[in-house]
């Protein structure tokens, strides 16, 4: 019979603690004969010392002994090995059953005189396996614990790395409130908010597949794309439509991105919302009362081909009352102890005329609905407040610095054929290209807006003949809106040309901007006088490019207009 | 099994009971294993479906690529109300024939 061995392959070492001269000499030489190498101590405190965590595989403790019992000298040993685990077997008398139960406390198990060869060999092999099992246990916790500290601060690196690619462009808005909850620090949902160039605010709502690290790897380039082609004036339909595309090539086939887009248009009193997937969102109104249920009517995003989207963007009027509430699935989803989802009925119960905030009523309801239950997905809600009064809509701050700008002498043109303009809408195109062949950043947002409404009057009252008068009623615009995508969609002939020519003016340079249609010519007063009576912050329009231009003329019936930007350095 | 599938005259039918999430993301895969070029029609059936999450919607993705072009020819019946609803608000009704 030879001895379990320990780990390092010599002979295992027991440590043999007993008064009796004759009871250690014994067992010294049966542990001997199994091949063990024995050190023997005469009473407790003795045990104490000679025993040595790094080599002792065995400890045989007598009970009662001088100077320090057994059992102390047990709880002395247990505490000194702290996790690891050496098995302590407490030598009984027929005379001593009554220490039993303290003995079980610090020992692992009991062998009785007279001592039997057998009966040794198999305990302090069966002890010893348990050794072996239980420090191999412990062994894989501290790699397991080194991993994980590992992990969590990459996590946290990662971490850091997102929050500054989905922040870096964030620009706060005072009408949007939002609670986010992830379940771990990497969120599957993602809620991004900027300004166009054009004062609009564009609101992108998203939630990914799954949860963690793999939901939220996708948001970077989404989020890339909303703020860069934000800031460069496109709208949220060709916003969507990149995003889509980027996703259709970046996710694996069962990933996607469901996903709403928001674009909050002050001039028009009009909220623009393409969503694609996400459940149902409230459009409310705290005046009235009214509750519009805004559907998905698009597929999510990445499944498909941007040409097969064909995405349906719904156009609301609204006023400053109004508020639209959205949330992903992990607030209805949220159930209570029975069970019981709070349901998209919990979160319209919360809209009533008399709430001062219907944000905080849904945060409460919801937090009371699920009540001490754990949090089961991530759970975003926003509310995106239209409200247009001025302190609560963020205006751009002018630029102080000082303008030293080098001008050139230069001109440029484009014309955009009626299938061009079906497809896009080439203006913050023609607004970077202007930025590079002539930089001027500092007026980028002027030239924008002017060129923006002298493109849209070309095209809508122009080529579309679109009447202007159409927009007078409350729901006018959305109406307008979609007729303008029916005859775009209708259009068969005709162009658009723009044309852009710079020169040296005085202590800074002249842009001139020319653009003709092929369109049967408008009335520029029909549309001066629209925007008299509009509402009550417009001030866009014809009078807000007079405003900036130093001229602005129509000519041929309306099919040519010419505006001229000065700019000076400073 | 809260999958099971079976496959008559180059038909195959999809049942799942109870909770369709990534719970049963391997059984799912390995149904779909079974799709071979003589596959003409898939049936994936909700009558004993309770719930569908969006990696559930991820899964039916994956069946739809793996019928490459006879995406036409993959059909979710049976589903109820709330497990409709989800499918609705994914627009799937573009993707698959609902019934």
């Amino acid at each position: 019979m030879s001895p379990l061995n320990n780990s390092t392959n010599s002979s295992p070492h027991a440590l043999v603690v007993d008064d009796s001269l004759t009871q250690r000499l014994l067992l010294s030489h049966m542990l001997d004969q199994l091949g063990y190498e024995v050190t023997s101590a005469k009473d407790g405190k003795e045990a104490t010392e000679l025993f040595n965590p790094e080599q002792t595989d065995v400890v045989f403790m007598d009970i009662e002994m001088p100077i320090m019992n057994g059992i102390e000298a047990a709880g002395i040993i247990r505490q000194a090995l702290g996790e690891r685990f050496i098995p302590i077997i407490f030598i009984t008398g027929s005379d001593n059953d009554q220490y039993l139960d303290k003995c079980s406390e610090v020992g692992d198990d009991f062998i009785k005189k007279p001592f039997n060869a057998n009966i040794l060999s198999s305990k302090t092999r069966s002890l010893l396996r348990i050794k072996e099992l239980y420090n191999e246990q412990i062994r894989q916790k501290k790699e397991i614990e080194a991993f994980k500290a590992l992990q969590d601060k990459e996590h946290d690196t990662a971490a850091d790395i997102y929050e500054t690619i989905i922040g870096s462009g964030y620009m706060q808005s005072p009408n949007l409130r939002s609670a986010l909850s992830p379940m771990s620090k990497f969120n599957g949902d993602i809620l991004l908010c900027a300004y166009t160039p054009a004062d609009k605010l564009n609101v992108l709502l998203g939630d990914f597949t799954g949860h963690g690290i793999t939901a939220s790897l996708a948001s970077a380039p989404a989020a890339e794309i909303f703020y860069g082609m934000t800031e460069k004036g496109f709208g949220i339909r060709e916003i969507t439509e990149e995003i889509n595309f980027k996703l259709k090539r970046l996710l694996p086939v069962n990933m996607f991105l469901a996903a709403t887009l928001a674009c909050l248009d002050r001039e028009n009193l009009n909220l623009s919302i393409i969503t694609c997937g996400l459940p149902d969102h409230l459009l409310f109104c705290n005046q009235t009362g009214d509750i519009q249920t805004v559907a998905s009517n698009n597929l999510p995003l990445g499944i498909v081909d941007s040409s097969d989207l064909n995405l349906i963007e719904k156009h609301h009027p609204v006023t400053s009352s109004h508020r639209l509430v959205m949330f992903t699935d992990g607030v209805i989803e949220t159930e209570n102890d029975e069970g019981i989802p709070f349901g998209f009925d919990g979160v319209k119960n919360c809209l009533k005329v008399t709430n001062e905030s219907c944000f905080n009523e849904i945060l409460s309801t919801l937090s009371a609905h699920q009540g001490e239950l754990a949090q089961q997905d991530d759970i975003t809600l926003v509310k995106l407040s239209c409200d247009f009064t001025p302190e609560k809509w963020d205006l751009y701050s002018s630029n102080d610095k000082p303008v030293q700008i080098e001008a050139s002498s230069w001109e440029s043109s484009s014309t955009l054929d009626f299938n061009t303009l079906k497809r896009f809408n080439p203006v913050p195109t023609l607004v970077n290209s202007l930025m590079e062949t002539q930089d001027l950043m500092p007026f980028r947002e002027s030239i924008f807006l002017v060129i923006t409404e002298l493109f849209i009057n070309s095209l809508d009252h122009g080529l579309l003949g679109l009447d202007s008068s159409l927009k007078s009623t409350p729901d006018g615009f959305a109406k307008f809106l979609e007729l303008k995508q029916h005859r775009l969609e209708q259009l068969t002939e005709g162009h658009i040309k723009l044309s852009f020519s710079h020169e040296p003016y005085e202590k800074g340079g002249k842009l001139t901007i020319r653009i003709q249609d092929t369109g049967d010519g408008f009335d520029e007063k029909s549309i001066r006088s629209e925007l008299v009576g509009n509402q009550q912050y417009s001030g866009r329009g014809l009078e807000l490019i007079r405003q900036i231009c130093d001229a602005l003329i129509y000519s041929n019936g309306g099919r040519h207009a010419t505006a001229s930007f000065i700019w000076q350095n400073t | 099994m809260s999958i099971s599938s079976r496959t008559e005259e180059n038909k195959l039918t999809i049942s799942i009971t109870g909770r369709f999430d990534f719970g049963v993301h391997k059984e799912f895969r390995s149904a779909i294993d079974s799709i071979s070029s003589d596959t003409k029609h898939v049936s994936v059936d909700f009558r004993t479906t309770e719930y569908v999450d969006s990696s559930a919607l991820g899964m039916l993705l994956m069946l739809k690529s793996k019928m490459g072009d006879r995406k036409d020819k993959i059909s979710l019946i049976n589903a109820k109300p709330e497990v409709k609803k989800i499918l609705e608000i994914a627009n799937f009704g573009q993707l698959f024939t609902l019934s």
